[in-house]
């Protein structure tokens, strides 16, 4: 199934892209989705990803406009045509 | 009232906002939450337009390193409460508006009088637990709260409408972690002059508000987006509100 990603800031930057269109297998999760995206952009590891393995509490993962913390969190199914957005909230004023 | 003097100084906008919506901006009372990077942004629009109030909020003195991007604070601040230097560029900028200064910390404990009457709180602020402080009495008062930050060449914005859009709790469920954060001042230009004209907007009814939405600057790559946002019905802050509908 086709999916689409949306990175911001950091994650653009390492991916390389602001939008790109994947193919997935179906029933992915959105953790599972986001593991493999780190074997694909290891410096990952660090900007989405802690020390233990555990993605940053404070980035903002989004399906289809809905921070996945009120879904399932990373065991929330992504379906086709599913928009997944990735954006690391900045703080400073 | 608009006298014959704020129709001189005020011709170019009220060729689009009318008399009545300059009115509307010389009634309001306005909150700025900080008087750093993006308050000293926001507080030179808002007062240039003629916001009839404004209350700016600061606990801190003037450092050299504020210097790169707080563009109300001088050389010879260094030192001053931000609340005094701001204040006195705004007050000769123009004196046909009102500049309160309220110097201290704000916390939960204060925040009723930090508050007074203002109609609108924009989020000039440097962390996240201050900007919940703020929203959650935004909530409670029913007014809009209009959020922005930064951090090096990125920003982001949104405008919260109580009981009508997402809370800022709900689409940052999570702070980022404190640090001395690298910033460009041009990046507080960017994202300070947003928030100025949503203030502006929602003062005067002008426009659509940057409501459920995050706007996302992306100064690296000269690059700019929105996400639509939605409301957490589990928020911890607005979502009770939710469930008694």
């Amino acid at each position: 199934m086709k999916i689409t990603l949306r990175s911001f800031a950091d994650f653009r930057e390492i991916i390389g892209a602001r939008e790109q269109e994947l193919s997935l297998p179906e029933g992915e999760t959105v953790g599972g989705f986001l593991k493999g995206l780190r074997e694909v952009h290891p410096r990952l590891q660090g900007k989405l990803f802690d020390a233990s393995g555990k993605i940053k509490p404070y980035i903002l993962i989004l399906k289809n406009g809905k921070n996945i913390e009120s879904l399932q969190n990373l065991d929330t199914i992504i379906a086709a045509d599913d928009v997944i957005s990735v954006f690391p909230p900045v703080a400073g004023g | 009232m608009i006298t014959e003097e704020e129709q001189k100084r005020y011709h170019r906008q009220i060729l689009m906002l009318g008399e009545a919506g300059q009115e509307r901006l010389k009634a309001a009372r306005v909150l700025i939450a900080g008087a750093g990077g993006l308050g000293t942004v926001i507080s030179i629009y808002l007062a240039a337009a003629g916001v009839g109030t404004l209350r700016i909020a600061d606990c801190d003195v003037v450092e050299a390193s504020n210097l790169n991007r707080q563009i109300l604070h001088w050389g010879g601040d260094i030192g001053r409460p931000k609340t005094a230097s701001a204040s006195e560029k705004l007050a000769a900028l123009n004196s046909l508006i009102r500049v309160e200064e309220v110097t201290g910390r704000i916390e939960e404990t204060r925040i009723d009088a930090i508050m007074g009457d203002c109609d609108l709180i924009v989020d000039a602020m440097d962390n996240f637990p201050t900007r919940y402080l703020l929203n959650r009495m935004a909530l409670k008062k029913g007014i809009p709260f209009i959020h922005g930050a930064v951090r090096g060449l990125y920003g982001q914005a949104t405008t919260v409408l109580p009981g009508k859009t997402p809370c800022l709790r709900c689409i940052f469920p999570g702070s980022p972690p404190p640090e001395i954060f690298p910033i460009i001042g041009a990046t507080c230009g960017v994202i300070g002059s947003i928030e100025a004209t949503e203030a502006i907007k929602l003062l005067t009814g002008q426009g659509e508000p940057l409501a459920g939405r995050l706007f996302i600057w992306d100064g690296m790559a000269a690059n700019a987006d929105s996400l639509v946002v939605e409301r957490n019905p589990a928020c911890p802050d607005c979502g009770h509100a939710e469930r008694r509908k």
